[in-house]
């Protein structure tokens, strides 16, 4: 069997015998040896070892798992309808509490006793936790609808702006 | 002749999950690396953990190994760059020149054709590269001649069996005796 470790070493067999070679090499420890053995002997002829040392091996797999594993963040999703629905809700609850909070602010000296300050603070904790009432939800959608109708007017829509614009007088210029 | 086809095998075998493939490559290429790495770090412990961190480099990035250049000239570039790193990292300077491939092929003969061993380098050799140096001394002579022209000369079967004027299965005898003959030796010293 050796002869053909020193076979195979020396690239002196074909791709079948290659494969089962390298396999009984992974199966037998003493072949294994062999494998280590006759690289090292190569390594002392080219004078590339002063020290033989010991098998690397152990150490390296050692070292492998003792560190950490980095998880590396996934390639950037396409974002699903789905997804991009969360946040419109996220503002509007954050939308519900500033109005909540503000009504705190400005019902608090109003009120004669502390009594009003705990409805308005069971008010904004209704609010905040169990999210928008049915009316607040019908004006926020409805200010949203708004928004979303002249968004390309905002000052703050930036190129939406132009786009809408651009296509208008494009569309206008195709008729001519 | 570079062996790389058993390179690529098991290079494949250690992608599909066969750590004890990744143990073969690091034992055929620790030494060479270690030699490599000694030329940018002189401390022997230094060296090995350059070594170390090269192997779990290429262990890591082997999935991206697609075998565009020899498994060892892949491995030579990571050890350069670990070495590099490693004396940058410790407030050390690495040497100005980078890589070029005429040194990355010549590599396995540079110790042999610039360098010679001091008195004291010879004496940190252990008992076991002497019992190997001794056992190639005490070979036959034409099994000494097939194995330095394969190891060190890097001749193929075929230009042997031609210089020594031979059958190709001769030379396949005389290698593999000669590497026998060492390897008995070895074993007298390591057990």
């Amino acid at each position: 069997m050796n002869e053909k470790i020193s076979a195979l070493i020396d690239g002196d067999l074909n791709t079948e015998d290659r494969g089962s070679q390298l396999s009984k090499i992974l199966s037998d420890e003493q072949a294994t040896q062999s494998w280590r053995r006759y690289h090292l002997i190569g390594n002392v002829i080219r004078n590339e070892v002063e020290s033989s040392g010991r098998d690397l091996s152990a150490d390296i797999w050692s070292k492998l798992e003792q560190e950490p594993t980095v998880l590396t963040p996934s390639p950037k999703r396409k974002v699903e309808k789905g997804a991009s629905d969360i946040w419109p809700a996220a503002g509007l609850i954050a939308m519900a509490a500033s109005i909540a909070l503000a009504a705190v602010v400005a019902l608090g000296p109003l009120g004669d006793n502390d009594s009003s300050g705990q409805i308005a603070f069971n008010k904004f904790v209704e609010t905040t936790v169990a999210g928008p009432s049915e009316d607040q939800k019908r004006i926020t959608d409805e200010f949203g609808e708004m928004l979303a109708e002249h968004g390309e007017f905002s000052s703050s829509a930036g190129l939406n702006g132009l786009v809408a614009y651009a296509k208008l007088v494009s569309n206008q210029s195709m008729d001519h | 002749m570079e062996n790389d086809d058993n390179d690529i095998a098991l290079v494949e075998r250690v992608k599909n999950g066969d750590k004890q493939a990744f143990n073969l490559l690091v034992s055929k290429y620790q030494y060479r690396i270690k030699h490599l790495v000694a030329r940018f770090v002189k401390d022997q412990v230094e060296q090995e953990d350059i070594v170390q961190e090269a192997f779990i480099k290429a262990y890591r990035a082997i999935g991206r190994f697609r075998g565009d250049s020899a498994f060892y000239t892949w491995l030579y570039r990571i050890a350069v760059n670990s070495a590099k790193n490693y004396l940058v990292a410790s407030g050390r300077r690495p040497p100005t020149q980078d890589i070029d491939a005429d040194e990355i092929a010549h590599t396995r003969h540079a110790s042999s054709l610039t360098e010679h061993n001091s008195p004291e380098e010879i004496l940190q050799n252990d008992e076991l590269v002497l019992a190997i140096r001794e056992a190639i001394r005490v070979l036959p002579h034409e099994l000494k001649e097939a194995i330095q022209l394969r190891e060190f000369d890097g001749l193929s079967y075929e230009d042997i069996a031609e210089v020594m004027d031979c059958p190709i299965g001769t030379v396949r005898s005389r290698i593999f005796r000669a590497r026998e003959a060492i390897e008995q030796a070895m074993a007298a010293v390591s057990g």
